[in-house]
């Protein structure tokens, strides 16, 4: 039954090429692998260069920013020191000992002239600002709190990064796949 | 594109390539687009009275209220989804040069196809305006801007602001904010 | 009728597309998905609706999945040349004629050793 499956996606096939392999052939795909990961980090590192951010591009996890932003959309941030932060700029900030990134919108901010900024942040879809998140005792937020400012807006994409986080076999099953055809897909 | 299945795959891989370009277009047709329209903020009137004393001294406390008066049909292009508008008041604390204080005052959020003309008569004033170093008292210059955030279908995240804005001298004594509840 | 001849059945006869109706069925969705595209922008760009353009392309693409999918006769027109079926017991089996080959230049050389 399942080789029916298999002939009718044409996917019988599939395992023909790896068997044409030779030694030479299977380094060259190695190789042409690796550079395709290179790439890839080279670009994700270029980005955060001209961004200013360690993370330039970041999936909306919370529907705490709706009907803005939801779940699985893509943000590209901008972390430029330079540019003050706004009452009305959407940050993404960490807490000091948490992971998660929050992308929330600034309420308030009080700079006092000598380099001293507290702010106070609140997603558009919460019904009170953010204090309730922050550290216990922790009333302001500080500009080294702040991962970076959201300036770019992609819908939907990020999905597939939701979809892997919550179901780590997709994640498995697709990174084995991805895998799979690039060392084995041959290009004649 | 030997069997049907290579054939639906091929047709929906360019449907989603060309999705993305439309949408990269539609981006570039309001990429530099300028979103900012005339706004009429008027009659303000505030007071001020001691929120509370902490550690630091006193935490004094703002109301503001007024007239606010906008329409922002137009903005509504084919790449905006929302508008995110949000009165900001903006000041100074005396004696403490360069210093910069912005408080949001009032939100709202517009989405496509809601209705996008604002006539605020006397906001209520949706967050507490707290200030902690006395910045608040007989403070000359409340100035009150109204700004708004486009989130477009796909692409740049734009705050303009409003042209035109109003200022509100602080008064110099402490009035009661609220109406009290006791007798 | 076997499990493996239905699916023979349904991947080279039912869906079978010859190599020139592959390549114009390829150029057909690809024009029917961008003109559709073309037109979505048009008519969404004067309404200023982007949705309307997005369902255009859809309306476009299921189109093309219907038009380009399906193998209708204009995509049959131009058969594989396939050839004649060799009959089995005049020539022997295709491995057979190899064989045959091999003796033949085998006899060959053992009869230059000969010589």
């Amino acid at each position: 039954m399942s080789e029916a499956v298999l002939k009718l996606l044409g996917a019988d096939t599939m395992f023909d090429d790896l068997k044409r392999m030779n030694k030479r052939q299977v380094y060259y795909q190695v190789l042409n692998f690796g550079m395709i990961i290179s790439t890839a980090l080279m670009i994700w590192k270029g980005l955060m260069v001209v961004t200013n951010s360690e993370s330039p591009i970041v999936v909306v996890l919370s529907g705490s920013m709706e009907p803005a932003f939801f779940r699985g959309d893509l943000l590209f941030l901008t972390n430029h020191q330079e540019q003050p932060i706004k009452v009305g700029d959407i940050v993404v900030f960490k807490i000091e000992g948490r992971d998660i990134p929050i992308v929330h919108r600034v309420l308030q901010l009080h700079d006092d002239g000598n380099n001293n900024i507290k702010f106070l942040t609140k997603g558009d879809n919460n019904w009170i600002d953010d204090r309730g998140l922050y550290a216990p005792g922790q009333m302001w937020l500080q500009p080294k709190d702040v991962v970076g400012r959201a300036k770019g807006y992609v819908p939907y994409i990020g999905m597939v990064t939701i979809i892997m986080n919550d179901y780590p076999r997709v994640k498995y099953a697709v990174l084995v796949a991805l895998a799979a055809f690039v060392l084995l897909h041959r290009e004649s | 594109m030997h069997n049907i299945l290579a054939r639906l795959n091929a047709v929906l891989a360019f449907s989603f390539t060309v999705l993305a370009g439309l949408t990269f277009l539609c981006f570039l047709t309001t990429a530099f687009k300028d979103y900012s329209t005339d706004v009429r903020v008027r009659d303000l009137t505030g007071r001020v009275n001691v929120a509370y004393v902490n550690g630091l001294g006193e935490v004094e406390e703002a109301i503001i209220t007024g007239d606010l008066e906008v329409d922002l049909t137009p903005l509504f292009d084919w790449n905006a989804k929302e508008l995110f508008v949000y009165l900001i008041a903006e000041y100074v604390t005396p004696n403490t040069p360069n210093s910069f204080n912005q408080i949001v005052l009032w939100d709202r959020i517009i989405q496509r196809g809601q209705p996008a003309k604002i006539n605020q008569k006397k906001f209520a004033q949706e967050y507490r305006f707290l200030d902690d170093s006395k910045a608040l008292k007989a403070n000359p210059n409340v100035t009150l801007f109204l700004q708004w955030n486009v989130i477009p279908n796909a692409g740049a995240l734009v705050t303009t602001r409003g042209r035109n804005s109003q200022s509100i001298a602080m008064p110099d004594t402490y009035t009661a904010l609220r109406q009290s509840k006791r007798a | 009728m076997s499990l493996a001849s239905i699916t023979d059945w349904f991947k080279f006869e039912w869906a079978y597309m010859d190599y020139e109706g592959q390549k114009s069925s390829e150029r057909l969705y690809q024009r029917t998905i961008l003109l559709a595209a073309a037109v979505g922008f048009v008519v969404g760009y004067y309404f200023q609706q982007f949705s309307y353009t997005v369902g255009a392309l859809g309306v476009g693409s299921i189109l093309s999945a219907i038009l380009c999918g399906i193998p209708w006769p204009t995509f049959r027109k131009h058969p594989l040349k396939w050839q004649p079926v060799r009959d089995a017991e005049e020539n022997g089996d295709p491995a057979d004629v190899q064989n045959d080959a091999k003796k033949t230049s085998v006899d060959a050389k053992k009869k230059k050793k000969q010589k």
